[in-house]
């Protein structure tokens, strides 16, 4: 029953899921996730929340008799779910909220045990790549414990098993995520992109009615708002030989900014609030006020005729009466602070605010400086165009070659939207109203049918399906970025001048999966014994650079990422000697990036590892 | 078989003999007279030949009817066999319902203390959830009614989305509060209560008529957050442990 099985992972910021298929059957089933409730507590939720809980010496007996496949007698490092985060708020150095971010945050050396972040609290740490293995692996042991129910012993072992990533990712983040899906004994993991999972999601939910709904020369827009990021992806559609085509046509970059910083926002607002009126509000009280106002935002957004939702505050105490604060969120306010705040209208031109250089010296997690998400949708459609226009056949394919100006967009004809924060109207009319005054078009479409909150998993789900059946229209995307190996420019020395580095195009932008390519034109001379160090860039705006182009300044014109090392052991070759070796660049069917030095007179080849150290 | 060929075989023979002394013999023709001596070893013969056949079939038959006897002699050591185990059997079925009853009053002993638990689970729950037992056991009579509603808010906020969480809640009946319904005879006792005038005898067929006073609930799911089998503990409880701020 080679395949048989297919398995979607959506490895969320905040929260995660998973769902379920035989390659046979349409249906495509949400997995119940077991987790801790409490102490000594098992229940079930359609979610797993992404937070880690690492037990204190006193409360360790408490934690780990609750989950049915940790064996009488042993315990696991850490708790994991929604128990986990409840309680972690309460014990907050404790906690590890957004693993996910941590995978990409350059800054950090991301397989070092660093999380919980700057507690003294916890003896022993863990690394992002640990935790987010150990969000997997309580979804595989879930699933595992609860095989029966989707029939078979060797679920994990046959299945097609899909991960996803958000497209933002780059391939350090990337790599570092099947790491740890492979540590968390996953075997065969395919990654994809989660607004193409979502994408996907919505065809399955369409069935065979989607399409009707999307025409050829539609661009869709897959705007994902989770919990802790925002993602944007297009999508465009086209025909070839009577058949629809589609092809992933752009990513944004990785912006931290999510449903969780609106709740925190409206609580902040209230507490200013309250504590204007001469109410105090209590670290403990804060933490409830936040659980609330989600619930008040919730309900004023969807029940229109409701002007204001009233709340009460209950102290830590065990007074009720006494100690409860009374407060009401009203409409006015809620609209303020989420819709005006975080999706405020704006012109096109607008950028986000930049972060200022002193701000990273903290090196936490690179939240983003403006909490605009329309403006970080102007700059990501601004970009989109320029990167589609760097490419003259793509340009050609969406008939965009005529256009000169710079500041165009690339404005969707439909949009998807995917996050919980999209269950509120208000917000996707916000968004669908400004792409509308923005494009000048009569009618920006919305997509619908997906479930919000678990969409990207059944998307992943769908996708192993058409991976198992081999059949079926797949998304053209490959990889996202662009990369580039730095080359030092040889020019005479000037004192108080650095010269340029040059980038050299090692992987050009929609790199399909499973390719191998050499770079025959690159030949580098290595030392042995000694470590080689190559500077390492990527961009999503240059499609147009194929393999082998030179990119004048790289440090300006491409973002740079963690280092690439390689060192060749003296064992293998005499040491001091030059090796003549040249760069051969894999993209793996699995959508991971290896990069490989090859010896050019033998069959000796080097892999190039990211140096993850921090780069301080 | 055996007995027909013997006795037909002396019959010819005896009738053979009784023809001759009879002198029948004289109409016979000369021919057949003068092969008589002829005919008359023959029949001897044959006589000798049944008589010997005879005697071997009722030697067989004699070993056979031994051999069969024997078999059917009644072995001691196999009757032995199966009384004991026919004892084994009724031992067997005692000792089992020895078990069973055993059983089910060790059941009946043990049984409270796992409800016991998952009741003060779900109180536990509903204190974490929506502070329950908090506005419950504190002192009602000394607070305004702004302070008191303040509160139920609290109980309201948490209790709501706990008790949705952990069951699927909804209407017995689907109308509205104050409507006329009408219920079979043989209607469902655990779902509906009759009151007000409810008179004994009723009609076979016949129907009650009434308004409906509170539409009832059911729940079609219990999702409740399960006690891990170790955690069933004895009493005191913990409904919420002590917080201690460090």
């Amino acid at each position: 029953m080679g395949n048989s099985f297919c398995i979607g992972l959506d490895l969320g910021t905040s929260n995660s899921a998973a769902a379920v298929s035989f390659a046979g059957e349409d249906e495509i089933r949400t997995v119940p996730i077991s987790q801790t409730a409490g102490p000594g507590l098992l229940g079930e939720k359609s979610q797993l929340a992404s937070a880690c809980y690492l037990p204190a010496a006193h409360e360790e007996a408490l934690l780990a008799s609750s989950l049915p496949w940790v064996p009488a007698g042993e315990q696991r490092d850490c708790l994991v779910g929604a128990f986990a985060r409840e309680h972690g708020a309460l014990v907050p150095d404790r906690l590890i909220t957004s693993a996910k971010s941590w995978l990409c945050n350059a800054h950090v050396d991301r397989r070092a045990a660093i999380l919980p972040w700057k507690s003294e609290a916890a003896l022993h740490k863990f690394s992002p790549v640990d935790v987010s293995s150990m969000i997997l692996a309580h979804l595989r042991d879930n699933l595992h414990f609860h095989r029966e129910k989707w029939g078979g012993d060797d679920l994990l072992k046959e299945g097609q098993v899909v991960l996803t990533v958000p497209a933002s990712f780059d391939e350090v983040a990337r790599n570092l995520t099947y790491e740890a899906a492979e540590k968390a004994g996953w075997e065969h993991v395919t990654l994809l992109e989660e607004p193409q999972a979502a994408f996907y999601a919505w065809i399955a939910a369409a069935g065979s009615e989607w399409r009707s709904q999307v025409q050829p020369g539609d661009i869709i827009l897959v705007c994902d708002v989770g919990g802790g990021t925002t993602d944007f992806s297009l999508i465009a559609v086209s025909e070839e030989d009577g058949e629809l085509r589609l092809h992933r046509i752009s990513v944004g970059d990785h912006i931290l900014l999510g449903g969780d910083n609106m709740d925190l926002a409206l609580a902040f607002a209230v507490k200013n609030r309250l504590q204007a009126s001469g109410q105090t509000v209590g670290k403990w009280q804060f933490l409830s006020l936040v659980q609330l106002v989600r619930g008040a935002k919730e309900r004023l957004f969807s029940e229109c005729a409701l002007s204001e939702v009233p709340i009460s505050i209950a102290g830590r105490g065990g007074s009720l009466f006494r100690d409860t604060i009374s407060a009401a969120i009203t409409r006015e306010e809620a609209e303020q602070v989420i819709l005006e705040g975080f999706f405020p209208r704006c012109s096109v031109l607008d950028k986000p605010q930049e972060r200022r250089a002193a701000a990273l010296q903290e090196f936490g997690l690179p939240y983003a400086a403006d909490a605009a998400i329309t403006k970080h949708l102007a700059r990501f459609l601004t970009e989109s165009f320029k990167n589609v226009k760097s490419d003259s056949t793509l340009a050609s394919e969406l008939g965009l070659l005529a256009l000169e100006n710079e500041d165009t967009i690339l404005c969707p004809t439909a949009v998807l939207f995917n996050g919980g924060v999209f269950k509120a109207a208000v917000m996707r009319e916000r968004i669908l109203g400004l792409l509308h005054d923005w494009s000048g078009s009569p009618e920006v479409r919305e997509l619908e049918g997906t479930d919000l909150d678990l969409a990207v998993a059944r998307g992943a789900c769908y996708y192993a399906k058409l991976r198992a059946g081999g059949k079926g229209l797949r998304i053209k995307a490959g990889t996202a970025r662009s990369y580039y190996v730095g080359l030092e420019t040889s020019m005479p020395a000037v004192p108080g001048y650095q010269p340029p580095v040059k980038g050299l195009c090692v992987v050009a932008q929609g790199t399909e999966e499973g390719s191998v390519s050499a770079l025959y034109e690159s030949e580098f001379g290595l030392v042995t014994g000694q470590a080689a160090e190559f500077r390492f860039f990527s961009s999503n705006t240059r499609a147009g650079d194929v393999l082998g182009a030179v990119v004048e300044n790289a440090a300006t014109e491409l973002d740079e990422m963690a280092g690439l090392e390689v060192s060749i052991p003296a064992a293998e070759m005499r040491p001091g000697e030059i090796v003549p070796v040249r760069l051969e660049v894999r993209v793996t069917e699995v959508g991971t990036l290896e990069l490989w030095l090859v010896h050019v007179n033998s069959d000796l080849r080097w892999k190039l590892d990211f140096n993850l150290r921090a780069a301080s | 078989m055996r007995i027909v060929v013997t006795a037909s075989a002396m019959l010819l023979i005896m009738v053979y003999y009784l023809l001759q002394y009879v002198g029948l013999a004289q109409i016979k023709s000369e021919a057949v007279l003068s092969s008589f001596p002829l005919q008359k070893d023959l029949f001897v013969a044959v006589f000798c030949v049944f008589m010997l056949i005879e005697g071997v079939l009722s030697l067989c038959c004699r070993r056979e009817a031994k051999e069969k006897s024997e078999a059917d002699k009644p072995d001691n050591t196999l009757n032995e066999l199966r009384q004991e185990r026919d004892s084994f059997k009724t031992a067997f079925a005692e000792a089992q319902e020895r078990l069973r009853h055993a059983e089910a009053s060790l059941q009946a002993r043990e049984r409270p203390q796992t409800v016991d638990a998952e009741l003060v689970n779900l109180l536990s729950l509903l204190q974490e959830k929506g502070r329950l037992v908090d506005f419950l056991m504190d002192d009602i009579a000394s607070y305004s009614d702004a302070q008191v509603g303040a509160a139920a808010r609290v109980i309201h906020q948490g209790c709501s989305t706990a008790l949705r969480e952990y069951f699927s809640i909804s209407p017995v009946f689907t109308g509205k509060e104050g409507e006329q319904t009408e219920l079979p005879q043989h209607f469902d006792a655990k779902s509906y209560r009759l009151i007000g005038s409810v008179k004994d005898s009723v009609k076979e067929g016949a129907s009650y008529n009434g308004t409906v006073v509170h539409r009832g609930w059911k729940t079609s799911a219990v999702n409740m957050p399960r006690l891990a089998a170790q955690d069933v503990q004895n009493p005191p409880w913990i409904i919420a442990p002590v917080e201690i701020e460090l």
